[in-house]
């Protein structure tokens, strides 16, 4: 026989493996204590204690068990905390919105209040008897087209409040009848505008609400009264509609 | 990075368990002690009953002492004592007759045992058992598990040259054991 020969026949001996069964046996035998402690009936009571909790992570597969626990907590709580920034970022722009409205409301009020001010000091100037009041008067003049300019410029920016300051505008309006001129420093103009930019704004509010017959007619007068240039007297109806339509709906306007 | 921190701290409490590292030393070694010993026996419920011997008894030093270089060469010194021990205790002789063979080795219906049905592996099982112990055990090594000279000369605390001597009279023995058996 050649060596070769030989060789090769020494190697068919790997052949000889153990019983599969026998090889998982020994194992367990030999290291047995926790399979056994596994399988034997515990009181459920005592099953949690910590020594054997413990004693579990010494078996590999809880190990990589737990492994992948922290993995998917870790993981969760990471996309839980610093996860959501569109989230974050629509609640911040909410926020922003709310205090951008609210900015502009209160520059609003400012302004109504400034106007109602000035228009006083106008009426009040203007009755007087005091010798040289005409400056005074050109001045307050100024004073109240330039607060009624700014109030138009407001409204025009935002015609959603238009109707939180229609009232006020209504009511301030007998302040600017000045005796002793038709068009006092260009301020019937001025004012013509603050109530077309208000009328206008108001008609397409009205508009665009679920109006019973009667209100239908008051705003048709108020769209004819607007065409005719007459945006004083509309103004007086459109407040008293607007007050009509926001009972009919539940609500009141913004009283200053 | 703190995962991976995490992962590792898991790993090396697993591995740093002395239960866990000898598992993995079994799983490694089950095969290659418990054929050793077959080859020296003959018998699979005797190999198996020595091999778990050598096994526990490899378990209980271990737990003493982790500090265990080489676990191959480990195992395979008790896997040699549990054998001697074993004829001493049958005080048998250590050669068998051709005619005790078929008596001594369990031959069933398991799948190796189907290979050792096979004429040639019987002969050879049977020539091996008729040689020396130093070698049976340098054939065994160094053809069916691939250890070097120097490994077994590590061993069997002996010169490499000594092993490479053995190897080649040990094979040699086997050559004339096989042709006086034909």
């Amino acid at each position: 026989m050649e060596p070769q020969e030989l060789i090769s026949k020494l190697q068919e001996l790997k052949q000889i493996k153990p019983r599969q069964e026998w090889v998982v046996l020994t194992k367990i035998n030999m290291f047995g204590p926790i399979t056994i402690t596994a399988k034997e009936h515990v009181n459920p009571r005592t099953a949690w204690s910590f020594a054997n909790v413990l004693g579990l992570f010494y078996q590999r597969k809880l190990a990589y068990a737990f492994t992948a626990f922290l993995f998917i907590f870790v993981g969760i709580f990471t996309f839980l905390h610093y996860g959501l920034p569109q989230k974050k970022n629509v609640k911040v722009a909410s926020q922003s919105i709310s205090a951008a409205d609210l900015a502009i409301e209160n520059t609003l009020k400012n302004n109504v209040k400034d106007f109602k001010m000035k228009s006083q000091n106008l009426a009040q100037v203007a009755q007087s008897k005091s010798p040289g009041k005409s400056p005074v008067v050109s001045l307050a003049i100024k004073e109240v087209k330039d607060a009624a300019k700014n109030l138009t410029d407001t409204i025009q920016k935002n015609p959603q409040l238009a109707k939180t300051i229609a009232l006020d505008v209504n009511n301030n309006k007998t302040l600017l009848d000045i005796p002793g001129g038709t068009d006092a420093g260009g301020l019937k103009q001025v004012s013509d505008d603050l109530y077309k930019t208000l009328v206008q704004q108001l008609i397409k509010d009205e508009q665009g609400m679920t109006l019973t017959s009667d209100q239908k007619m008051v705003l048709d007068n108020v769209v004819s009264l607007d065409k005719q240039g007459k945006d004083s007297d509309a103004l007086v109806n459109l407040v008293l509609l607007v007050h009509s339509t926001d009972s009919n709906n539940g609500s009141t306007s913004v009283q200053h | 990075m703190i995962l991976s921190y995490l992962c590792d701290i898991i790993w090396l409490y697993v591995m740093n368990d002395p239960k866990e590292q000898f598992s993995s030393i079994y799983d490694q070694y089950i095969e290659k002690i418990y054929r050793f010993v077959y080859l020296k026996v003959s018998s699979q419920e005797i190999a198996e009953d020595l091999t778990s011997k050598v096994f526990l008894k490899g378990w209980e030093a271990y737990k003493r002492n982790q500090e265990i270089k080489n676990p191959g060469a480990f195992l395979y010194r008790i896997a040699r004592n549990a054998v001697i021990d074993h004829y001493r205790e049958r005080g048998r002789a250590k050669t068998v007759s051709m005619d005790n063979i078929p008596e001594i080795a369990d031959f069933a219906a398991d799948p190796h045992e189907k290979a050792l049905l096979n004429a040639d592996i019987t002969s050879i099982t049977s020539a091996i058992l008729k040689l020396q112990d130093d070698y049976q055990d340098v054939l065994i090594w160094y053809y069916l598990e691939d250890m070097s000279a120097e490994q077994i000369a590590a061993l069997l605390d002996k010169p490499a040259g000594t092993v490479r001597v053995m190897i080649h009279r040990g094979l040699q023995a086997l050559k004339d054991e096989l042709r006086e058996q034909s």
